[in-house]
């Protein structure tokens, strides 16, 4: 299976998580990460599964690695429709307006292009206190089992 | 090149020098990287600096952890490099290596600088979250907030103090403060006043700090604003954002007219105040501000402790200066101070710049040391074997902090993540013997 991980960070821990994914799943299946600052949107094909991994900064905003690919999402005049992702967001519970919403922007701008969701959405709260890497991994096992069953 | 690659060591284990070490060891994966740290225990202003409730906040040191422990990043810890006084001079670290870094930080409350400002009872902002984080080298005594206490300044560490000291024993669930401490400092609290110079839009907090503070259980707050809040004309005249101050003073207005019964503490804002003078006989009793505007009348404020939040500044105590090492090649605000001499990190642009600002500094930065090693050779020997050597009978390494980190998160009180240790000695007896972990608490 072809995935690609796409993330938005802004601490760099997103980043971490990310590797920490692509790790785990390289034995089995072709992986490879992506700054979301470095991906284009048009790269975005119906072959590959994108996990995508944002944090949330500020009051509930996007990271800021993520801002050109949502810029590209909403510039962009394709389709993206048979395009299938899942989402992992990080976030910080003890700010709890806004905890987890950047990643929200992302899902719902591929969303409004007409890419599919799959999956359960991921999120990991800093504040609890847990390594977001192994809850990341199980994440995205569960996933790529969900994307070979239906595709 | 010669034989090895160059060698880099970075003063500093802050984040700005952890995050400067993981771009460095993106951009040149062969380079020697050694991070000295003054300290037994590494991660600077994350262990101490970021409040002691905010572990999401510390988290980001996981990141800092791969570097040791998988990516050959050596950890150097209780080595002071300083020219007076340091175990290593500035000058002899910079014969060991090809290129040193400077990143040791600013950690020094500014001062008041107003009449009255050393009578006791005045506590900088930076110190007392540095206590309460169990740094070994603050001093604890005199942090009493009394009934009432008022923070000089309306920025994030303002939000911080009152933060910490309002919330309950409870609320500290997951994090790792030292609640005796916490407890000597906040038992007869009732009040506590922010007081800002600015207006309440311009004033420089984060509206997701101010959000965090307004959920605290038993809290009532008030509002109020010294001079009238500027028309949107003039607003357009400043450099804020127009948006931001709206949601600043709406947020405000709005957790102030909530409705608290039996608050256990009043948090009250006011803004458009400049403090021009602490009174009290022998002990801080009030504060006297003027309006900001120029315009409103001087008030004083009842208080029995102040806490100054107006900023940080390199220590007295500093032993790298960076006044006194910029040469004639430097470009200082870039961050290069001589040839193979660099800052990073808030001794190089200020107190400004949360955290992750300083990652995509410290892409930068790597990148001009990167693109500044193809001109210099390698001295073609090991900065780490010979720091080592000079350091033999004092440095600790990596493993020895892994003994502490170990020894603190088993000690961890109920609903605690870990006990700090605040004492050196202690620190390095573990260090040195991690045995010592099963001998007693």
């Amino acid at each position: 299976m072809k995935i690609t991980i796409l993330f938005g960070t802004e601490s760099g821990n997103a980043q971490l998580v990310s590797e920490d994914i692509a790790d785990a799943l390289r034995g089995d299946h072709t992986v490879d990460v992506h700054d979301m600052a470095d991906f284009p949107v048009s790269d975005l094909d119906a072959g590959t599964l994108y996990l995508c991994v944002c944090s949330t900064y500020g009051d509930g905003e996007l990271p800021k690695s993520a801002f050109p690919f949502f810029r590209g999402l909403q510039e962009s005049q394709t389709s993206l429709e048979g395009v299938r992702y899942a989402v992992f967001g990080l976030g910080d519970s003890d700010y709890i307006y806004s905890y987890s919403l950047g990643s929200e922007i992302i899902d719902k701008s591929l969303t409004a292009k007409g890419a599919q969701r799959i999956a359960e959405y991921g999120r990991h709260d800093a504040a609890a206190g847990e390594d977001p890497s192994p809850i990341g991994v199980e994440w995205a096992r569960e996933v790529v089992a969900e994307f070979a069953a239906v595709a | 090149m010669t034989g090895i690659s160059h060698s880099i060591a970075i003063v500093g284990s802050g984040p700005a020098g952890c995050y400067l070490a993981q771009s460095l060891r993106r951009e040149i994966p062969d380079a020697e990287l050694v991070v000295i740290e003054k300290l037994p225990v590494p991660y600077g202003l994350v262990r101490y600096g970021v409040a002691a409730d905010h572990q999401g906040t510390k988290a980001v040191s996981r990141q800092f952890d791969r570097l040791f422990d998988r990516e050959e990043v050596h950890f150097i810890g209780n080595v002071e490099i300083g020219n007076v006084g340091g175990s290593i001079s500035l000058d002899e670290l910079r014969q060991m290596f090809d290129v040193v870094v400077l990143a040791t930080g600013l950690s020094d409350d500014v001062p008041l600088g107003i009449p009255g400002s050393d009578l006791p009872g005045v506590v900088g902002a930076g110190r007392v979250t540095r206590a309460l984080n169990v740094h070994p080298l603050t001093p604890t005594d005199g942090m009493y907030a009394g009934e009432s206490t008022l923070i000089v300044g309306a920025g994030n560490v303002a939000i911080d103090i009152a933060r910490l000291l309002a919330k309950t024993t409870a609320a500290f669930s997951g994090s790792d403060v030292d609640d005796e401490l916490r407890h000597a400092i906040t038992k007869d609290l009732r009040r506590i006043e922010v007081v800002g110079r600015s207006s309440a839009g311009q004033a420089r907090f984060d509206l997701a700090m101010l959000r965090e503070l307004g959920q605290l259980d038993g809290v009532a707050f008030e509002f109020h604003e010294a001079s009238s809040p500027p028309t949107g004309d003039e607003m357009a005249f400043v450099e804020i954002d127009a948006d931001e101050a709206i949601a600043k003073r709406k947020l405000l207005t709005e957790i102030a007219t909530r409705e608290v019964t039996n608050p256990r503490v009043t948090i009250a804002f006011r803004f458009g105040l400049i403090a021009e003078q602490i009174l009290g006989e022998g002990h801080v009793e009030r504060v006297r501000f003027r309006a900001s505007d120029g315009l409103g009348e001087a008030v004083e404020i009842a208080a029995n402790s102040v806490f100054s939040a107006v900023g940080f500044r390199q220590a007295a105590d500093d032993r790298l200066r960076r006044d006194t090492l910029v040469s004639s090649i430097a470009l200082p605000e870039e961050g290069r101070l001589d040839a193979g001499l660099y800052c990073a990190g808030w001794l190089r642009t200020g107190p400004r710049g949360s955290i992750p600002t300083h990652r995509s500094e410290a892409k930068r930065i790597a990148g001009m040391i990167a693109s500044d090693l193809t001109e210099l050779a390698s001295r073609g020997t090991s900065g780490l074997e010979a720091l080592r050597r000079a350091t033999r009978s004092s440095s600790i390494g990596w493993s020895s902090w892994l003994s502490i980190d170990e020894y603190e998160r088993s000690h961890a009180g109920n609903e605690r993540v870990r006990a700090k240790i605040r004492s050196v000695d202690t620190m390095l007896k573990l260090a040195r013997n991690p045995r010592m972990a099963d001998a007693h608490p």
